[in-house]
């Protein structure tokens, strides 16, 4: 009878512990699945808004090179190279490297790298250089998105069938058991050793294009090539202008879906432009439109009514796993983050059609276009009076509010000093005030809804736990610290809280932009 | 003679006990009187329970009574993240415990290197530390000669092994909390700048819960040595 007891007890503590690590991530295969349907559509897109601009201007063309178009199929998408120039077999050594890189990162080719890591069975396995690359970046991001992106979403993504027309949905309990394999925290990468737990699997959909589109761009800009767009699915990436030297106008698709219809002409000056669209894969049933882009959490897909975001970036690799988590993030929390890092931008398309985007999108947006720009998300509140701000007075450090906290930090920055918050899907910077005090709530949401508040005073010097709805509240017991004090405490520069699975580190603003740097380095 | 119902009966008191001295552990705040130092530790009375266990009963027992006060407070008075920390905490210093309870010496010998260690290290990290970190030092400094005297007098057979048994468990159970803290909390600095601490402070608060199932045993005339012997 004891014994019973007892293997009941293990049954549900190992129960518990699985439920605690299992449900945090996964929307990033929408990404994957995302890429491959959007090729079709935002190739030609841009094929059409880029006849109507040669027609406005087709003088200046005439003394310029050819344009030369090469078409490939790689990792399910339709890449589409076209440049002006007098050496066409740069295009053709740009498709073989396509697919090259197929055979690397595709999940279904046997004998791939991502293939041989998912079917390793828990044993690390020894990748291409590029391959651990990839994989570090598709890391980064997923931390830095607290796992909107996440790129151990295979398990899930496989299970929907968004391409054959079946149009049937998964089985809910066998969604719910799936989602409990995708967690990227739980790959290990050193140096180009990466193991997996048996039974997860990896997709690099939601990056692998973008990491492509980059390396193809800069082996014809190598090659001497000034002026071409290349598309791939739905990242574009162009060198330099056009010929007449006016920028690239790419469409974005409508929300109906019909393939090259854009809704709107944005414009690339020889950067990357990545859409995540809710119709590039998907079917409606019962009114309910079940698309590609998966929450991570749940394994179903995201419905906060964003019909597609589009990133403007350099890189097209960033743009395209920030254009999965951002859609999964929302359009607030996703601003936010987007304002975060420099030289990237964001429009955001709702389901009825109207479209906003971050502070510096207008320089994309072709003439006569109609969108809203949102408000800069300057996330701090002050203090009402130095005192008692209640949690609810500050911003959330998880979704939706979670990119309050700053991804880039630069030399130029006033401030002294940064906490770097590390809490369980969360991670970023908050900068300490120039003068005087400064509150900062950090909200954790819980999967049932609850929430874990920790509240910390922020001075010019560094900063302390004043409020925690944590057992215990060690963490408010552990003090203040400063830039001067924090080789001298216990726990250095951390004020840890533990039950909210929570670190807060003080850093000087040299660690900050180190860190920073190491952040965004790859991407 | 041994009942069923003397079984359940003894099972419930000694978990009730565990309880309630975890309740005490809680109660008592250990972390603030320290100026904050060093967060979440504990006296660890309630682990006395687990040493009776250990020397006077199966180790099917001890396990039983290690997971049902872990699952139980754990439920009454924190979180599943707190049942995740203690839950990693008790069974490394229950392995331990089990494994040393015939060769308490050697454990507080292991105990000895491991705090003489963790000041290594920390003085290491920082060689001229001031403030809270020079007081950690000092501390697990004592502590370290705590665990040195228990380990000549076991020797020297002046006192009994329960201390060591307890000095060792009560490293082994802060070993095991901060390893689950820092993956869980994914922040591996903990290793190297709270684990030295945690492992000098097992080594005092176990000295002091030795000594005092020690005395518990005496006062109830028991010679854990001999387990199931009870001195008349």
């Amino acid at each position: 009878m004891r014994k019973k007891t007892l293997a009941m007890l293990a049954a549900v503590l190992a129960l518990c512990m699985l439920g605690g690590c299992t449900q945090e991530n996964g929307a990033k295969d929408s990404r994957q699945q995302a890429t491959q349907q959007e090729a079709p559509a935002a190739t030609e897109a841009p094929e059409a808004a880029e006849a109507a601009a040669e027609k406005k201007a087709p003088a200046a063309t005439a003394d310029a090179n050819i344009k030369q178009t090469r078409i490939g199929f790689f990792l399910d998408t339709v890449i589409t190279l076209s440049a002006y120039t007098d050496k066409p077999e740069l295009l053709d050594e740009g498709l073989a490297l396509c697919g090259e890189y197929e055979k690397m990162l595709s999940r279904t080719i046997e004998g791939s790298d991502v293939w041989r890591i998912n079917h390793a069975d828990g044993k690390s396995v020894k990748v291409s250089p590029e391959t651990a690359e990839i994989l570090r970046t598709a890391l980064r991001i997923s931390e830095l998105s607290g796992g909107a992106f996440d790129m151990t979403i295979a398990p899930v993504s496989t299970m929907w069938d968004f391409t054959s027309g079946a149009e049937e949905i998964p089985d809910a309990q066998a969604i719910a058991d799936a989602v409990k394999l995708v967690d990227y925290r739980q790959v290990r990468i050193e140096g180009e050793e990466v193991t997996l737990p048996a039974g997860m699997m990896i997709d690099l959909g939601g990056i692998a294009k973008g990491y492509i589109a980059d390396a193809v761009k800069a082996k014809l800009a190598g090659g001497g090539i000034t002026s071409a767009i290349l598309s791939f699915g739905g990242n574009i990436v162009a060198i330099g202008m056009k010929p007449d030297g006016s920028p690239w106008r790419v469409g974005i698709q409508d929300i109906d879906g019909k393939t090259g219809t854009p809704m709107m002409v944005s414009l690339n000056y020889g950067g990357s432009t990545v859409t995540s669209g809710i119709y590039e894969r998907g079917f409606q049933k019962d009114g309910v439109t079940y698309h590609h882009i998966l929450d991570s959490k749940t394994g179903w897909p995201v419905q906060n009514g964003l019909a597609s975001v589009t990133i403007f970036s350099e890189s097209s690799m960033m743009g395209d796993a920030l254009s999965t988590a951002v859609f999964a993030l929302g359009t607030e929390a996703g601003a936010r983050m987007v304002e975060s890092i420099d030289g990237v931008e964001a429009l955001f398309i709702d389901r009825n059609r109207s479209a906003s985007g971050t502070s510096g999108v207008g320089q994309y947006m072709a003439d006569g276009e109609k969108y809203t720009v949102l408000q800069a998300a300057e996330a701090a509140p002050e203090a009402a009076e130095a005192g008692k701000p209640g949690p609810e007075t500050g911003t959330a450090a998880n979704t939706p509010e979670q990119a309050a906290l700053k991804i880039q930090v630069r030399e130029t920055d006033p401030a002294p000093g940064y906490v770097l918050v590390w809490g369980e899907k969360t991670a970023g910077f908050l900068a300490l005030p120039e003068e005087g005090e400064k509150t900062q709530a950090i909200i954790q949401r819980q999967e049932d809804g609850s929430e874990w508040h920790n509240v910390i005073l922020m001075t010019p010097e560094g900063f302390r736990m004043i409020e925690a709805d944590c057992e215990g509240h060690d963490c408010i017991e552990e003090g203040e610290v400063t830039l001067d004090n924090m080789q001298d405490r216990v726990l250095w520069n951390m004020v840890v809280c533990a039950p909210h699975r929570l670190t807060l580190y003080l850093y000087t603003k040299e660690q900050a932009v180190e860190q920073s740097k190491q952040w965004l380095g790859t991407m | 003679m041994h009942t069923v119902t003397q079984k359940v009966a003894r099972f419930g008191l000694l978990t009730a006990l565990a309880l309630v001295l975890g309740l005490l552990d809680r109660a008592i705040p250990l972390t603030a009187l320290l100026g904050g130092a060093a967060p979440g530790i504990k006296l660890g009375l309630a682990n006395t329970v687990l040493l009776y266990a250990v020397y006077l009963m199966d180790w099917q027992s001890a396990v039983f009574l290690m997971l049902a006060k872990v699952v139980l407070s754990g439920f009454l008075f924190g979180s599943l993240t707190a049942i995740l920390y203690s839950l990693s905490g008790g069974v490394l210093s229950l392995l331990i415990m089990l494994a040393i309870r015939k060769k308490p010496d050697r454990g507080a010998l292991a105990a000895f290197i491991l705090a003489a260690a963790a000041d290594a290290v920390l003085l290491a990290q920082n060689p001229h530390p001031r403030g809270q970190r020079l007081w950690t030092v000092i501390l697990i400094a004592a502590a370290c000669i705590a665990c040195l005297a228990a380990w000549i007098g076991i020797r020297k057979g002046k006192i009994r092994g329960v201390p060591g048994t307890s000095i060792a468990g009560a490293m082994a159970h802060n070993i095991g909390q901060v390893l689950a803290a820092s993956a869980v909390l994914r922040t591996p600095q903990l290793m190297t700048t709270y684990l030295p601490v945690l492992i000098g402070v097992g080594a005092a608060v176990g000295s002091l819960t030795g000594i005092v199932a020690e005395r518990v045993f005496r006062a109830l005339h028991i010679n854990p040595e001999k387990p199931g012997g009870r001195k008349k």
